[in-house]
């Protein structure tokens, strides 16, 4: 018998493997889809004809349930009646007197196998049925006895329930039916013992996380009794979860009815069931297999029928499901953006602004790095999402250069492309990074590899989520002494601890044997500085490396950066939403928005000739003297979303110093001084105004 | 902050023995229950002397077997005798019952060890791939096999694979059993076949779904950038994570084992442990039964323990999370 477990089976929905990174998904407009759409009969059969597979499945269970209710009108013989001149005939023998063909063939006995098929429906759906309205009745009241009481009693339950499942099923109803004997309702009050903790650990689990919801305390508040917001407010909310478990439990049940009565201690009477039809055909296997194959078959479309019904019963519980099975997209059925997406046209225009002269290839010593019209889009469900929108920007050896943006403007997916961990197949990138000259794009992972963490290395935001949480640091860090440079374990592991101390990581050696979750988040965060600097690298990218941390261990990191910046003289690319952090670690800025470049220049060039509308409402929103990592959130409006950027300058909706020309003509990178350029039609009126 | 390693252990050594309280009473639970359900099922010197047997040996077997004893003081001699591994005589065989029992249990393991050794690894494969390609040829035979195993009765698709490869093709022998080991290989192969569909379908789903999640992880996008193979990124970053819900998983699936090798052995005449309890239950023999129950008890509750400590192996947080 085979213990069924849909939870494990269908339990997760997938996430999507290709969706990018969360910064750039498109915010929903509406809060939660609520489509203007209706459940038609017409949309359900379009539903029905896209998801044949489910039709299917509902129509042989309907065949099934109208078998077991009418079995003496549409079964074509009686199911006892013998015929000792047709024993053991295959399937569609023509009968004897010219009645109905025996499409199943007959058993040893001679009996119709279909109309015995047809008459055992009833037994299996009646007990399954039986069986887990039983078990139901039960796991659910105990469980949310359990999950909303606690104390005790729960304990004493939750114990019970891990006892009995873990127990192999068919030895306890087998122990059971030997002790009750077979028959009917022994079987079924057998197997409602053996199931009813399924129920009660989904219930009790999901009664203690609507217990502290505010509509349940809220209920409490007001003076509502127990029994009220149990059978009121707990159980209304628990009740598609329990029912799609339970019809997966029908299916789990007529499997185990089966299963007994194959092994002869189930059903008494001499009504036929599917298990016991399989039984009888166990002696003629040699020359009868029908008589075992149809009984069985029935059997499996039986269970399958059951949990594809239970499958699809899930997703059109879900609100969002429902409305896809129906093909009804939220996104679509919404008003149409206010903004639209840049046409094929704009994106030429785009690609047309002509690049200034310090992205021109240089002849001699090419830069560590040069990214050269950079473009990456994303396929997503709610359209092509433009993230970087061709950016072009070189790195010099010993440089520090700072990419400022709020997130969503394409920042963070400009470096991950240049370590090429941009899920590929979903983006698509054009443009050329060179690194010394030679255009990483046109490399293949494998040419890439060597390069990465050892010549070009990347930090990440959050180091607790960046570690691997199932490795010691030491092992992490080795990994590239081991990988890169084939050392042995041994040597690997000196060096990491080596490099941690360099980190000034205390107690190094002891702590190489530690794993991410044991250390605090500035001390992870140094971990994850040690492993990318550990093979000397040429360049070292950090995205945001203090935003998951506190002030003060901010600083620190910071500190800890410039210095082996310093020290190595590495380039290093800084990723931040922060202008103090700017302020403290550029020598070069890069302004990015909606995946462009606004403004480059000199920390002092941006800050003392702003010549940008954005770069000027970013520095006139940091809080002065309090607070120096002001956040670059404080601009009236939104950011575009990345499916649905502007026409003209993307700023132009939220810039003051917006021109009608503005909303047309995309404003191309111009030269403001040297090495300073603004993307912006009207920079000269930016400048002077102060 | 950081443990001391003192403290690791107390935490690791807590947890140990809370697990093992908790085995004890799992084990205390299950006999108590066999007790009282085994009194309920009538005067076992009724049972072991047969209907026709005359009362008065009856009555005095009864006083013999202590069944006159207050209950309590029979609980108490049925506890003593269950952990000395006495469960009484087998009224079928006439022999202690541990000894049938203990006589089955190689011929079980075999069969157990071959289809949980095959069962997970393959699994494992099927599901890591299936993660690795969405949409690929493992990708669907994961689904297919998943609803395969809930769907298929194992007694139904025995009979049919001895149908097929054995009646028809003539590949392998229908039933039997030569002994554990090599020679036993062909005749295991079906049995095998039947108990590791559901296993492998349940596994490799949850393999793929936690695969999936662990690959969406922000630090496989670190070991990517460290520039490692993707067979080191996939094989040995993601797949020891997404390891902890399979090995929790193989715990359930050595259980449903336990299940299948009562049917399997039933149809392929293996004469293991599951063959005995049919037998037993035909000739209603009860010490026999009751000794099933408890021994598989046992198994169950070793096998838990196994998994736990495996698991807190595996899974660093556990060993401080859970203390
Ligand atoms: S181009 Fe126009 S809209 Fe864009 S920043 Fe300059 S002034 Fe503002």
């Amino acid at each position: 018998m085979t213990a069924p477990n849909g939870e494990s089976l269908h339990g997760k929905q997938n996430p999507d493997p290709a969706a990018p990174n969360d910064e750039l998904l498109p915010q929903p407009v509406g809060g939660t889809a609520a489509p203007l759409a209706k459940v038609t009969l017409g949309r359900i059969m379009r539903g029905f004809r896209r998801d044949n597979i489910t039709l299917l499945a509902l129509i042989f269970l309907f065949l099934v349930v109208m078998s077991a209710l009418f079995a003496e009108f549409l079964a074509p013989y009686s199911p006892t009646q013998q015929n000792l001149r047709l024993r053991l005939m295959p399937p569609f023998t023509p009968a004897v007197e010219g009645g109905f063909p025996h499409l199943l063939g007959t058993d040893a006995l001679g009996r119709d196998i279909f109309s015995r098929l047809i008459h055992g429906a009833r037994i299996s759906i009646s007990l399954g049925v039986a069986s887990v309205l039983l078990s139901g009745t039960l796991g659910v009241t105990l469980g949310l006895l359990g999950g909303y009481y606690r104390g005790r009693l729960d304990d004493f339950l939750s114990r019970v329930v891990d006892v009995q499942i873990g127990f192999p099923v068919l030895l306890f109803a087998l122990f059971l039916l030997f002790v009750t004997g077979p028959g009917y309702w022994n079987v079924v009050v057998v197997l409602a013992l053996a199931r009813w903790p399924v129920y009660a650990r989904v219930v009790r689990s999901l009664t203690l996380s609507y217990r502290e919801t505010p509509f349940v305390e809220g209920a409490r508040a007001i003076g509502c009794d127990d029994r009220r917001i149990i059978l009121k407010h707990l159980l209304p909310n628990m009740l598609s979860p329990i029912l799609v478990l339970a019809t997966l439990e029908v299916s789990g049940t007529i499997l185990g009815e089966s299963g007994l009565s194959f092994l002869g201690l189930g059903v008494t009477a001499d009504t036929p069931t599917w298990g016991k039809d399989v039984a009888n055909g166990r002696e003629y296997l040699r020359i009868g297999w029908w008589v075992i194959a149809f009984p069985g078959l029935t059997i499996f479309l039986t269970a399958l029928s059951i949990n594809l019904a239970a499958m699809w019963g899930r997703t059109i519980t879900d609100p969002l499901g429902r409305w896809q099975w129906l093909g009804v997209s939220p996104v679509l059925a919404k008003a149409p953006p206010a903004i639209a997406a840049p046409s094929r046209e704009n994106v030429a225009t785009l690609t047309a602004a002509p690049a200034d002269a310090s992205t021109q290839p240089r002849a001699g010593n090419p830069p560590v790095l040069e990214v050269k019209d950079l473009r990456v889009e994303f396929d997503t469900p709610a359209g092509v999402l433009y993230a970087v929108n061709g950016i072009s920007y070189t790195v010099e050896a010993g440089q520090r250069l700072v990419i400022l943006g709020e997130s969503g403007s394409g920042k963070t997916v400009n470096v991950e492309t240049i370590m090429g961990v941009v899920p590929s197949p979903p983006a698509r990138l054009s443009g050329a990074i060179y690194y010394r000259g030679d255009n990483l794009l046109t490399y293949s992972p494998g040419q890439r590899r060597p390069l990465l963490g050892s010549k070009i290395a990347m930090i990440f935001q959050d180091p607790l989520t960046a570690l691997n949480p199932a490795f010691t640091v030491g092992e992490q860090i080795a990994e590239m002494f081991r990988v890169h440079q084939g050392l042995s374990h041994g040597q690997a592991k000196k060096q990491a601890i080596e490099m941690m101390d360099r980190m000034r990581i205390p107690s190094a050696a002891r702590r190489a044997n530690d794993y991410p979750h044991q250390f605090s988040g500035g001390m992870r965060q140094r971990v994850m500085i040690a492993m990318a600097l550990a093979l000397g690298p040429e360049v070292l990218i950090a995205d945001e490396p203090t935003t998951a941390l506190d002030v003060t261990i901010q600083a620190q990191i910071m500190k800890l950066l410039r210095e082996v910046q310093t020290e190595t003289g590495m380039a290093l690319i800084l990723i931040t939403h922060d202008f103090g952090v700017a302020v403290e670690m550029a020598d070069q800025v890069l302004l990015m928005y909606a995946g462009k470049i606004v403004e480059r220049g000199s920390i002092q060039d941006i800050f003392r000739q702003t010549a940008h509308p954005y770069t000027k409402a970013l520095l006139t929103s940091i809080p002065r003297a309090d607070h120096k990592g002001g956040r670059l959130t404080a601009i009236a409006g939104a950011p575009p979303r990345l499916t649905h950027i502007p026409f003209g300058c993307p700023f132009h909706p939220r810039c003051p110093y917006a021109i009608p020309r503005c909303e047309s003509e995309v404003p191309p990178l111009r030269p403001v001084s040297a090495n300073h350029s603004s993307a912006c039609h009207l920079f000269e009126e930016v400048l002077l105004d102060r | 902050m950081p443990a001391a390693p003192a403290q690791k252990e107390a935490n690791l050594r807590r947890y140990v023995l809370k697990r093992l309280f908790q085995a004890i009473f799992v084990l205390l639970a299950v006999l108590s229950l066999v007790f009282i359900i085994g009194r309920q099922i009538g005067d076992p010197a009724r049972l072991i002397l047969g209907l026709e047997a005359p009362e008065a040996d009856v009555v005095a077997l009864r006083e013999e077997m202590g069944l006159n004893d207050p209950i309590f003081v029979q609980y108490g001699r049925f506890l003593v005798r269950a952990v000395q591994g006495d469960f009484g005589t087998s009224y079928w065989q006439g022999v202690p019952t541990i000894e049938l029992v203990l006589e089955r249990i190689p011929a079980t393991l075999f069969l157990s060890a071959l289809a949980f050794g095959s069962a997970v690894p393959l699994a494992i494969l099927i599901g890591v791939l299936a993660a690795v390609r969405p949409g690929s040829f493992m990708d669907r035979l994961t689904t297919v096999l998943s609803l395969a195993g809930v769907c298929i009765v194992d007694f139904w698709l025995a009979l049919m694979l001895i149908i097929f490869v054995s009646v028809r093709l003539g590949w392998l022998p229908t039933s039997g059993f030569v002994g554990v080991g090599l020679a036993g290989l062909p005749f295991a192969i079906l049995p095998v076949a039947t108990l590791i569909l559901g296993p492998v379908g349940r596994v490799a789903q949850l393999t793929r779904i936690a695969m999936i999640e662990e690959i969406n992880q922000a630090y496989v996008k670190t070991a990517r950038a460290k520039g490692l193979s993707e067979y080191l990124v996939l094989g040995k970053h993601a797949l020891k994570n997404a390891l902890i819900p399979t090995i929790t998983l193989s715990g359930d699936v050595l259980i449903s084992l336990m299940n299948g090798v009562i049917i399997v052995e039933f149809i392929f005449a293996w004469p293991g442990v599951g063959q005995l309890l049919m037998q037993a239950i035909q000739r209603r023999d009860l010490p026999t039964i009751e000794t099933l129950v408890f021994t598989t008890t046992v198994m169950v509750v070793c096998v838990n323990l196994v998994v736990d400590m495996t698991y807190a192996y595996i899974n660093p947080r556990i060993r401080y999370d859970s203390a």
